[in-house]
């Protein structure tokens, strides 16, 4: 079952905390956070298909694996950890539940118009992909080797051109609906027995963030 | 919201790069509540004139909402009156699921969350469309997001409508439906449309012709 937005915001960021926290709180957070998603029903294709680019990112920092092991290894993983409990988040919770979920902890309207507008960004350049991408598959734009590198640059110039075009689109969007740095409010928040497996992980990341960020965990 | 005439005394528009005005010099005026069609060949300027209107492109000419001119600082608070309708629903939707999107407008114009989920509801049922409540946007087939881009305008309750090509998506049974709706309206509305017959039979009488 999906979390409430607040309940999947405190996991993630607990989670971000313990990954900060040491090397061995990160690798039990990049753990914590393969569960909470489970435990939301994400599978685990859908969830290496958003860690894949991550995991690409962080391969580079493993080419200085030799040069200083200990160091590389902790940057990594620390790194991963933060970055995996955004990419978590955004599987688990809806984008728009997310900023009403920080818009009721007080976030300023400037700032929800900012991330609301980033998530349109980001749906919109996802959307012209995959139509791109399918325009070009039933073109025959992957059909022989050698196609493949103009389909790239063709698919690439229409992603750029559509996202500005639709910056300008978005933009007039939101000033013609009225759009003043607010979206829908979450209902009051209760505490749910079916949430009861995501608060007692949330509960797990607190305390190992706390032991591993403490003094006497040196 | 009370219904807001319109006029619109000598506009005209030169896109950058074009040779002749889209649209040529035009004028005329609606009474409040009073629903008229824009009708013209494809590249006439029946959209650039709706944003003409709205006051997204400047040009020459006066448009006057309500009888203040759509012009400088007043134009933000005259849009709160107006309700846009984009003929590529895609730009208009905003948030990833149905309910919240069609609530934005209203949550933005100072009502409670609940109230405006009440009024994204009661708007998706009075257009035959509740079942799309819990949707997600980008799973909706074409004809349905212009409904709920639809029901997104009109919960915000607007005075003067401005709809380009508000049915080219519907089929026929949502079709009759939308124009039922708004048939019923007393909002003031301008509607471009290449289906003249269909709306005039529902009472689009004005007819202001670009062509």
């Amino acid at each position: 079952m999906r979390p409430d937005a607040r309940t999947a915001l405190l996991v993630s960021l607990l989670a971000g905390a313990a990954g900060l926290a040491s090397p061995r709180g990160a690798a039990l957070a990049l753990g914590a956070l393969g569960l909470e998603a489970a435990l939301a029903g994400v599978g685990p294709r859908a969830l290496a298909r958003r860690l894949l680019p991550l995991l690409s990112a962080f391969a580079v920092l493993l080419l200085l694996l030799p040069l200083a092991p200990g160091p590389v290894l902790d940057v990594t993983l620390r790194g991963l950890a933060v970055s995996a409990a955004t990419v978590v988040l955004g599987a688990v919770a809806s984008w728009s539940r997310i900023v009403a979920a920080l818009q009721g902890l007080g976030l300023p309207r400037t700032a929800v118009a900012f991330l609301v507008i980033l998530g349109r960004h980001a749906a919109g350049v996802g959307e012209e992909a995959r139509h791109a991408h399918h325009a070009l598959a039933t073109r025959g734009g992957y059909d022989r080797p050698r196609n493949l590198g103009r389909s790239t640059a063709a698919l690439l110039a229409r992603v750029l051109d559509r996202a500005l075009h639709r910056a300008d689109q978005v933009a007039h969007a939101l000033e013609l609906r009225g759009f003043q740095g607010r979206v829908p409010g979450l209902p009051r928040w209760r505490p749910q027995a079916e949430e009861l497996p995501h608060y007692a992980l949330a509960l797990a990341l607190g305390a190992v963030a706390v032991f591993e960020a403490g003094p006497w965990s040196r | 919201m009370e219904p807001l005439s319109l006029s619109v005394e000598a506009v005209s528009h030169r896109h950058p790069g074009r040779e002749r005005d889209t649209p040529a010099t035009v004028s005329f005026a609606l009474a409040a509540g009073e629903k008229a069609l824009l009708l013209g060949p494809n590249g006439a300027g029946k959209t650039t004139l709706l944003l003409r209107i709205v006051g997204l492109l400047q040009g020459p000419g006066v448009v006057r909402v309500g009888n203040e001119e759509t012009s400088g600082g007043r134009v933000r608070r005259l849009r709160r009156g107006i309700g846009f309708l984009w003929q590529n629903p895609d730009d208009a939707l905003l948030l990833p699921t149905v309910l919240e999107d069609v609530a934005l407008g209203p949550v933005n114009d100072g009502c409670g969350a609940e109230e405006a989920m009440a009024r994204a509801r009661s708007w998706l049922e009075r257009l035959g469309v509740a079942g799309l409540a819990g949707r997600a946007v980008r799973e909706l087939s074409l004809g349905e997001k212009q409904m709920v881009s639809v029901a997104g305008v009109l919960a915000r309750e607007p005075g003067l409508l401005l709809l380009d090509e508000p049915a080219s998506a519907l089929d026929e049974a949502h079709r009759d439906g939308l124009g039922s709706v708004l048939a019923g309206l007393p909002a003031t509305m301008l509607t471009t449309s290449h289906d003249p017959a269909w709306w005039a039979a529902r009472g689009w009488g004005h007819r202001i012709d670009l062509g």
